[in-house]
This record gives C-alpha cells, structure tokens and sequence, in this order.
C-alpha cells in the first residue's frame, strides 16, 4: 500500500495527479490538499510515503509542505510538480530536500512512467536544471568541508545531463551502470542540500543573525 | 495686494545676516558702553566711580528701550536687509536709539555739558522721537500690503511731519506745535494706517494676520504712550504715569513684533531667524564673560595668578566649551550617511519624492536658509555673491538648486564646500546612470519576454483553439507551456551553446523514444557556438517534436535518426526511421506534413519529406539568420 500526499490548488489538475497516482501504484491511498494550509494539516495527521507538491499555492510556497514533510517523515519521497519548470524554484526545492519534479504538461504516460521511476528512487533531471546545479556549484558559497564539493564524476554526470542525456545514455557514455548514475544523482541532491545550508548558514554569519558558520 | 518683500530684496547682499546683525551688535554695545561711562565715571577730582545700582531710572528705563528697540530692529535688517519695510522697521529702531539714549544721558551724567552738547542731545531726541512717527507710518503704509496711494501718503507724511519738526525745533511754529504734538499726531496717523492695512487685507488671512498682530503691537505701544503721556501734555495736563515709565511704551511694539516673527512669518521671517539672533547674540555673550574674567581676575604676580590659570584651564574652559557648542552647532553629516542619503536619492522612483530628498540633503549638509529650484544651467557646482550662493546643477531629472546662507547664515560657501557638492552631484549622477542602465535593463527584458510571446505563445494558443483535433489541441497547449517555460528561464539566451539549447529537446525525445522501446539516434555537428533565433528554435523543436510523434504512432519503427548539422549560415537536419512508411497518395492535405512545411518556410527554408518501404526521411535546412533578425 502506498500513502500518496497530492497538494495542487488547480482542481482539475489535482485530479489529474491523483488519477494518474491512482494508476502507477497499487492499492494507492490518496490524500488531496488544494492550499499550503491544508498540506501542511495533511502532513501533521498522518505518514506519507510519496508526495507529489505543487510550489506555487495561494496560501503559500509548497515548499513549507515540502519540509515539514522531510521533518516528520524523512523517508517519504517528495516529487515537485510543476509546470512553469522555473529552475530557480526547482533548484531551491531541491536543496530543501526534493526527491525530483516533475512537469505537469507531459503527457500522460509519460508522466506515470517518470513518477513509477522516481518512486523506485531512480531520480531525473533535466538539462537545464542540471546546468543550473553546476552554475549553484560554481558559483555560491563556500563549501563546508572538500567532500561536500562534487567530486569530478558528479561534474560529468551533471554536464552530460546538461547537454540533454538521459541516466540511461550517461551511464553508457560513462561506461558505469544505470544504478551508479543514479546514486551520482542522489548524491548531487544531498550536497545540494548542504551546500544550500552551509551557504544560508554563511551569510547568516556574515549577517550577524548566528555565531557560528 | 502683493506684498512687498517679495520683489524687493531678492539680490542677496554678499555680507550673512550673521556679519550684519554682528555688525549692529557693535555699535550698539558701543554706544551703550559710552553712555555707562558717561553716567558712571567721575568727571572732577571729588568724585569716584559710581556704581551701576545707584543710577536712577530716567537712565535705565530709556537705555532699556533704546537697546532692546534697536537690537530687535537691527535683527530684522540684519536678516532681509534689501527689503523696504525691514528698511524702515530699522529706521524706526535707530530713531528709537536716538530719543532714548540721548536723554538717559542727558540726565544721568555728572559730567558738566558744554552748552552745543546739551543742544544736539536735545535735538537728537525730539528728531529721534518725530523719525520714530514718520518711519512706523511708513512701515505701516507698505506692509503688510502697500496700501493704495501710497506715494501721496508717503510724501505727505514725510513732507508734512519732517517740515514741521523742522519748524518746531527752529521755534519758526508757535510754540504750542511742540514735538510732543507732532509726535501725538504722527502716533494718530500711525493707528489710521493700521486702520488701513486691516481694511485692506480682510480678504487675505494670512496678511490679515499679519497686519493684525503689527497693529497691536503699534497700537499697544503708541497708544500707551498717547494715552499717558502725549495727550495730557498737548492739553497742559500731567502725564498720567511719570513721563519716564511712558518710554517703555516703546519697547512694547519691537518686543510684540519679536514675538510674532515665527508665528505670523513677519516681514517674511522664520525660525532661523531666531537662531540668528541666539547665536550672534550666544557668541557676543561669551566674549563678554571672556572680557569680564580677564578684568575680574586676580592676574597679578605670584600664587593669585596660577590660581586664576588653573580655574581658567579647569572650569572655564571646558564650561565655555560646552557653552559653545549649545550655542553654535554645526554638527556634520558621515561620509556613510552622506552615501546612503545619495543612493536613497537616485534610488527613488518618484521625481518629486526625489527632488525633496536631494534638496534635503543638500539641507543637512549645508545648513542654507535658503534652498530652491533655480534655472541654472552650468553643469558643475559654483559659488556665487562671494560664497553666499552655491549653484548645484541639474542632474538627470533633477533641477539645479541654489542655496543661500549657509549654516543659518552663519558661514559663507568656500572652495572645499564646492567641491563637496560638485563630487556629491557627480556621484549622484553616476548612481543614476547605474538606476538607468537598470532600467533599461528591465525594459528590453520586458520586451524580450513580449516578443517571444508574441511570436510563439500566442498564435499556437491560437491554433489550438481553432484545432477540431484534440490530440494537436492537447500537442500545441503542451508547446505552449514548453515555450512558456524557455521564456522564463531565458532558454535562449545567447551564452547557450546550441547543444545546451537543443538539450531539453533532447531529452525529452529521448524519453518518449525510450516510452516506446523506440531507439533514438541523436547527432550534434557543426559550429556549436552559433545563437539560434527564438523563432528558429521554437520552430525547430516544434517540427522535430512532431516528426517524433509521427513515427511513434504510424511508422512502427524500432529505430529513429536526428541529426542536427549546422554550417555558419545555415541549419540542416534530418530525421530518418526504419518503419513501414506510407504513401504520399493516401496523404490527405492540410494534415501535419503541411504545417511542418509552413513552419520551416517562415523560417526562409525548405522541408522535404521522402517515404520509402523501408521508412521515411524528412530533410529540413533553414538560414540561421531570418529576415527579422538582421534587421
């Protein structure tokens, strides 16, 4: 059984979304939230094991669902929808703790496939959120320590992402395995997420707000 | 109806009113200083000093009057001294000088005067009080409104009164036109202009106010001293109060018009004009207690004068200090302040808002009694009037100011200060052209995003409004939505390699290859940094897209080829299936072959679609600078 979170204020689109959840897993049990508020109740009554959140809702950022949810139920995978794709927010919800995105305008089949593979863990990126990653890298904050930089493998599998591979092509480009690639990703997602706190933490110090770095 | 002081006295004289009040201050505490000595020196060998307490009150009351009467009408001058209505209030405080100090030395000194002395003494104060008569009706006949017919009333009163002070000094009147009738008529005439201006200005408030509050003051004065002294006199009768006391009628009407500066903006005056006054007067204050220590101080040999050193150095000196600085501020903006104030300046969006707050800084930093919009057209900051002016050019849209009076008239504008405003207004100008190239800026990424709108989003909502297909309806609102997305992520801007822009198309294509067991080959060649026009690759990634879902759903192909080859003016590609491929005679037109043909012909190229048994091949080529783009 798969506990499902859908929080999107479009109701067409939510139903959508849970018909499509309804589908790719079995015996799904889905909850639907249509604001922020109501996400955030969601979150509090009970587990999830998946949540496919919309960032832009009237009340508020999904993004406030999004880490609450990682808070008290860190095992849950939490997939952006999205169909705007704007990369700054994707990036951002990535650093907080996403799982992937997805865009609400695929088709169909298409979107279930995407959203079977990122519940098996297999994440996506697309090129320009992958560039966009690199820019974040290259050009924000210093790191913490050397090991939360991307290590020279993640670079490449970032640039390859970026000029349009999917995991799959990288992998045989690479001449590594599917699943490698994938925890290359993952790993991207992680010190993505550090490196976003580190930076926040950075120029919270410089501010004055907190005594350590 | 207009008042007088605002076309007289706009040429600024190149002393501060500071210089001038200084100015009057120094005659007046000299002349005070010669009537102490000659009340209290000793004039023959029986007599000692006499001590200030034991003079008698003919000598206060009138030296009270003098002084105070021509310290507050020297103040007014001293302040907007090309104005003829401050010209004859401080007419007026001179006659008032004249009336009273010369009998308060007449009759305090013990000092024998010759009999010419006596004489001119006498003069002074019958032709002081007379002046006193003539210089307040004229002061009443121009402010606050010159009243109608005015040369006729102002020869009459000149002529009339001067002529018969003149008569009655040289005994030519008879003798009952003594000056005390001359003067009760001239104190009539005084209370009927009053009479005038509140007649004249009940239709404008604020000059009613004005000339109200002038006319008490007046009529307080001047009439006191008719009632009590002047009139009983003319008709041989006792004064009503010791003749003395009626002196002091006078100091009432400068006191009552002190008062009224701020409130009723007298003679167009403000509060600084009271900072003037304290701090001219704060500074004087400070000089005496410096003189009056030196004297008092036991400064004589030995113990006596390290003493009086050591209370200088440890009381006085630091007293003073603190003293001088309540007295005389001049406290000074930071270089952060003066920065941040600037950046608030050029960073305001509204030009009024904007004005107010340069104007304002300018304020701050130089303290003007004057600051205003002028129509100077110089481009760099100068002083005028030997440093009473400072000229700011315009800036942008700011417009120049000039300032008048620094430091509350206190100081003059020097080089150091002009080239602190000069670089104040290059900084200013530079932070604005930084704003405007923002600006701009926003502008032309404004219309970016309305171009590429334009051009794409729209006339493909448009068609899938008019599509009857729901499939090509669902397609186009799809590629709506992706070029939605590449406009606000700025897909195609031009640091994008044409692999980086090609890449979503990619990957996406790969995808639904993949969807489809569907092996996708994907070759990039060519000059890889060429900028591909929004429209070029929009078009490009929509005909692609729509060959991919041709084959997809009716070419049964396991296998699909795109190859992208760019030269340096133009773009070819290709896409090639294995499927079963159909037959042109069964296409039926105005399907989707026609509209992958319509697109790429807008772009100025050609599509050519080949099938064969053993699959199709679509051939495109498109120059990759369009028409729109060179121009």
């Amino acid at each position: 059984m798969t506990r499902v979170l859908v929080v999107e204020d479009v109701k067409e689109t939510r139903l959508w979304l849970s018909d499509i959840a309804g589908r790719a897993f079995s015996e799904p049990q889905i909850t639907e939230a249509g604001s922020m508020r109501a996400g955030l109740a969601a979150v509090n009554s009970k587990d999830f094991d998946l949540a496919l959140i919309d960032l832009g809702l009237p009340d508020g950022s999904g993004l406030e669902v999004l880490r609450n949810l990682k808070l008290v139920c860190s095992e849950a995978i939490c997939i952006v929808t999205t169909v705007m794709g704007d990369d700054a927010h994707i990036v951002a919800a990535l650093s907080a703790g996403a799982d992937g995105y997805l865009l609400k305008d695929t088709p169909e089949d298409l979107f279930e496939r995407q959203l079977k593979q990122l519940a098996d863990g297999t994440p996506a990126l697309s090129p320009s959120i992958a560039r966009r990653i690199m820019e974040h890298f290259r050009f924000t904050g210093p790191a913490a320590s050397p090991e939360d930089e991307l290590s020279p493998r993640e670079r490449e599998v970032l640039g390859l992402i970026g000029r349009g591979l999917r995991n799959a092509d990288v992998a045989k480009d690479l001449e590594l395995a599917e699943s490698t690639v994938a925890s290359h990703i993952k790993s991207i997602y992680r010190k993505l997420g550090i490196s976003s706190r580190a930076e926040a933490a950075w120029h919270a110090a410089r501010m004055g707000l907190s005594t350590t770095p | 109806m207009t008042p007088v002081t605002s076309h007289i006295g706009d040429t600024p004289s190149p002393i501060s009113p500071s210089a001038r009040l200084g100015g009057v201050m120094t005659v007046l505490l000299s002349l005070t200083v010669l009537a102490f000595f000659l009340a209290l020196a000793p004039f023959d060998s029986e007599q000692s000093w006499r001590s200030p307490f034991a003079l008698p009150a003919i000598f206060w009351i009138p030296m009270t009057t003098g002084f105070g009467s021509f310290l507050i009408a020297g103040w007014v001058w001293s302040l907007r001294p090309a104005d003829l209505a401050t010209r004859l209030f401080a007419l007026s405080g001179v006659a008032t000088l004249a009336f009273t100090f010369a009998p308060a030395i007449t009759y305090s000194t013990r000092l024998e005067l010759p009999e010419t002395v006596s004489l001119a003494l006498s003069l002074t104060n019958s032709i002081g009080a007379s002046a006193f008569g003539i210089a307040m009706i004229a002061l009443c006949l121009v402010y606050p409104a010159r009243l109608p017919g005015l040369r006729i009333w102002m020869t009459l009163n000149v002529g009339v009164f001067g002529l018969a002070t003149l008569g009655a000094l040289l005994e030519i009147l008879p003798r009952a036109f003594g000056v005390h009738l001359i003067t009760s008529v001239e104190m009539v005439c005084i209370v009927i202009a009053v009479v005038g201006q509140l007649l004249h200005s009940r239709r404008d408030p604020t000059q009613r106010a004005i000339a109200l509050w002038l006319g008490l003051a007046i009529l307080f004065g001047a009439g006191g001293f008719i009632v009590t002294t002047a009139a009983p006199s003319v008709f041989n009768g006792a004064p009503l109060i010791p003749a003395v006391y009626s002196f002091g009628f006078f100091l009432l009407i400068y006191i009552g018009i002190a008062a009224g500066l701020r409130r009723f903006r007298l003679f167009e005056l403000g509060e600084w004009a009271y900072r003037v006054f304290f701090y001219v007067v704060g500074s004087a204050l400070l000089v005496l207690v410096d003189i009056t220590l030196v004297i008092l101080l036991p400064i004589g040999p030995g113990m006596a004068f390290g003493a009086a050193l050591i209370i200088v150095a440890l009381v006085y000196l630091p007293l003073r200090d603190v003293f001088a600085r309540m007295l005389l501020p001049r406290p000074d903006l930071s270089d952060d302040q003066v920065f941040q104030s600037i950046v608030d300046v050029a960073l305001e969006p509204d030009t009024v808002r904007r004005t107010r707050l340069w104007q304002g800084l300018m304020q701050r930093l130089f303290k003007p009694i004057e600051v205003e919009a002028c129509s100077f057209s110089g481009t760099e900051a100068v002083t005028g009037i030997d440093g009473v002016e400072l000229y700011i050019p315009a800036i942008s849209q700011l417009p120049a100011i000039r300032l008048r009076y620094p430091w509350n008239g206190r100081g003059l504008f020097g080089p150091p200060h002009q080239r602190t405003a000069a670089r104040l207004a290059q900084l200013l100008s530079h932070v604005e052209a930084g704003r405007q190239a923002y600006d701009r800026g926003v502008a032309s990424e404004r219309q970016r995003i309305a171009r590429d709108m334009h051009d794409n989003i729209g006339a493909q909502l448009l068609s899938a409004l008019h599509s009857s297909d729901q499939g090509r309806k669902d397609m186009m609102i799809r590629e709506s939505l992706s070029d939605l997305r590449d406009i606000i992520n700025d897909n195609s801007a031009s640091d994008l390699s044409l692999e980086e822009v090609l890449s979503d198309l990619r990957a996406e294509t790969a995808e639904r290859c993949a969807a489809q067991d569907l092996e996708l080959g994907w070759t990039l060649s060519g000059t890889d940094n060429i900028a591909l026009a929004p429209a070029a690759s929009h078009a490009l990634r929509s005909v692609i897209r729509e060959i991919v879902s041709n084959t997809i759903k009716h070419a049964a192909a396991s296998m699909l080829d795109i190859s992208i080859a760019t030269a340096s003016d133009r773009l070819e590609f290709t896409c090639r299936d294995n499927g079963q491929g159909f037959d042109p005679a069964t296409i039926t037109p105005g399907n989707g072959l026609d509209n992958l043909e319509n697109r790429i012909s807008a772009l100025g190229g050609e599509l050519t679609t080949t099938p064969s048994t053993d699959g199709v091949e679509t051939r495109g080529s498109f120059p990759l600078q369009t028409p729109e783009q060179t121009s």
